[in-house]
């Protein structure tokens, strides 16, 4: 079950088999994709700063204290280095601002919201806690174990999140079919 | 129910490329070909304590420095520029092939000679060649077909042959494709020289470079793989000499004869030596690149789609295959480099060759670069590794190879004109 033998993995991975973190890339490469995605609106970069997140972890695998909390101790690292994309994205455009290169090369970002889904959209406006417990139950395998795991949360707690999420989600769908029309 | 099924429909966007976004990962974890910038810190309490552990560190090591000088050690990191800075390399031995050693030879003098001998295994059979070539004249023999061709030689594309070899391929045949985990094992002397041995590891096979840290270069290097009864087996022996004049046995241009002769002339449009990396029919090809002094890379490319019943013959249709649809990123994956489109010039066979200048997006110099491409059907890469010339060819050489794909009536820029778009890039 995931979040609960995630431990055997890590310690596979401290022992040299470079395999089992395969296996964790399985299970928490989406939902880290999903985290970077609010952050970077951008799948493209998305998938780029979850390359980086499973680069860190492993690097500093051998630094974590308990190998069980894996996937909490990963999500940790996630939100770090999009704070760190965030911000460097934020001196970027002050620096290129004054200088108009549009006219020789195409804008760094020409894939930026190809892929944004109007809901995915929807999604990153969500609070924080709201928009994990959707991420974790649409692409976690056992979402519980998982959000047990990374948000300290008992079932019922969980499933008053998600179902808090959807009903803001619903109501944020409606206010934008209200502004269309 | 219509927001249950949208839901799963959007989310299902995060599971594209999951596998060959997997492998990448994999890869790079078992080449350790990431940038060592260590874990990310999780708990920040004490940055003082770690500055001042790092202000000690950095002064105990500069102490260290001024008391315990020991003489300046060529390290292996160093042997790819030592060898490209030769002007002449002759390196003698022998490859194993299914347990017969074939002689090996191979003679580079910059601007003169290339000569190269090559051994194959095809199938059940082993064949053996050798190509050799000056500026003028090139004659290659192959034992497979029993052919031998000669004819004129395109002068630019023997300089770029003779530099592919001193700076990618001699490199790469002597210190290995990851020339890192060099490990110093013990001193010896060979032929009067002092010589220090460095031996590298990986997988069961084993690799000794004999180094003279006199010149910095390799005399003699040495391969070991597990054998049958679980000794090691040695499959390569190479000694290597520097500067040096050519050996007498170096071939003439001589035909030999019992093998059936084609004469080939080396048009311009041969000048360059065409790097490939494809599948399911879609074929990425470099066919040239160089280093313009650590700034930027002039690259030209072409891709195509050998399944396609059309391929683009218009600068219309060389539009959708523009370098905005490439990812270009320094060696270690990280950082990108902006792509600027120069040109689009029509090209062999109907397709497009592309001229496009890469600056690095954070300012850093220029070594080696790696492209991908995000395709619907899985992703691509290959690495780029751009040639170095001094500054005062690379200005020939940059109008030099434009004009080979260039149209008559076209104007080719110059070096400076690069450099100063270069520069516009990496002001900001």
């Amino acid at each position: 079950m995931p979040g609960s033998n995630d431990a055997v993995f890590v310690c596979a991975v401290l022992a040299g088999d470079t395999s089992a973190y395969g296996v964790l890339y399985d299970r928490y490469a989406r939902l880290i994709r999903a985290i970077c995605n609010d952050t970077a609106g951008n799948l493209f970069e998305a998938e780029d700063l979850c390359q980086e997140v499973f680069l860190r972890g492993f690097q500093g695998i051998s630094r974590l204290r308990d190998p069980e909390r894996f996937g909490g101790w990963l999500l940790g690292i996630a939100h770090l280095t999009c704070r760190e994309w965030h911000k460097k994205v934020r001196r970027e455009r002050r620096r290129r601002r004054s200088v108009e290169l549009d006219q020789i090369a195409p804008p760094l970002q020409s894939n930026a919201r190809e892929f944004a889904e109007p809901l995915l959209f929807a999604i990153g406006r969500l609070p924080r806690r709201e928009r994990m417990a959707l991420h974790l139950f649409y692409l976690q395998e056992h979402p519980v174990e998982t959000a047990r795991n990374v948000m300290g949360l008992s079932r019922s707690g969980f499933y008053r999140i998600l179902d808090r999420a959807r009903r803001r989600l619903q109501r944020l769908a409606n206010a934008r079919s209200e502004k269309s029309k | 129910m219509q927001q249950e099924n949208g839901l799963r429909r959007a989310y299902e966007c995060f599971s594209r490329r999951h596998a060959a976004l997997r492998n990448e990962l994999l890869t790079k974890i078992r080449d350790g070909s990431f940038d060592a910038r260590g874990p990310i810190r999780l708990t920040r309490r004490w940055p003082w304590a770690a500055a001042l552990a790092a202000s000690l560190l950095i002064s105990l090591v500069c102490s260290a420095v001024f008391w315990f000088r020991t003489p300046v050690a060529y390290a292996v990191a160093d042997i790819p520029k030592r060898l490209a800075g030769c002007d002449s390399v002759l390196v003698d031995g022998w490859e194993d092939i299914r347990g017969v050693r074939y002689p090996i030879h191979l003679y580079v003098q910059r601007g003169r000679y290339l000569w190269e001998t090559s051994v194959a295994g095809v199938n059940d059979r082993v064949f053996s060649g050798y190509y050799v070539s000056d500026s003028e004249h090139y004659l290659d023999v192959s034992d497979q077909d029993h052919t031998a061709t000669y004819g004129q030689q395109n002068p630019l594309a023997f300089e770029l042959a003779v530099q592919g070899v001193l700076q990618l391929g001699l490199p790469e045949k002597l210190v290995g494709p990851n020339g890192s985990n060099f490990i110093k094992t013990g001193e010896s002397s060979l032929d009067g020289c002092r010589i220090n041995i460095y031996e590298q590891r990986s997988g069961g096979h084993q690799r000794v470079i004999w180094l003279n840290p006199a010149t910095g270069v390799p005399a003699r290097v040495q391969l070991f793989e597990p054998g049958e009864d679980s000794r090691e087996k040695q499959t390569a022996q190479w000694t290597i000499a520097t500067n040096v004049s050519p050996p007498p046995d170096l071939p003439s241009f001589t035909l030999p004869t019992g093998y059936a002769v084609i004469r080939h002339d080396r048009e311009r449009n041969e000048a360059f030596n065409i790097e490939s990396v494809g599948g399911n029919g879609d074929t990425f090809q470099v066919l040239c690149d160089l280093n313009l002094e650590g700034q930027a890379i002039l690259l030209c490319w072409q891709r195509f789609d050998t399944n396609r019943r059309a391929v683009p013959t218009t600068q219309g249709d060389a539009s959708i295959e523009s370098s905005s649809m490439l990812d270009f990123r320094l060696a270690n994956g990280r950082r990108k480099y902006f792509a600027i489109s120069l040109r689009d010039d029509p090209w062999t066979d109907g397709h497009i060759a592309h001229w496009t200048l890469l600056v690095p997006e954070n300012g850093s110099r220029v070594d080696r670069a790696m492209i991908s491409f995000k395709q619907a059907r899985g992703s691509m890469s290959m690495n780029l590794l751009p040639l170095r010339f001094d500054r005062t060819r690379l200005a020939q050489l940059v109008l030099e190879v434009q004009q080979v794909t260039m149209p008559a009536g076209h104007t080719a820029l110059n070096l400076q004109e690069l450099e100063n778009m270069a520069q516009r890039f990496t002001e900001r």
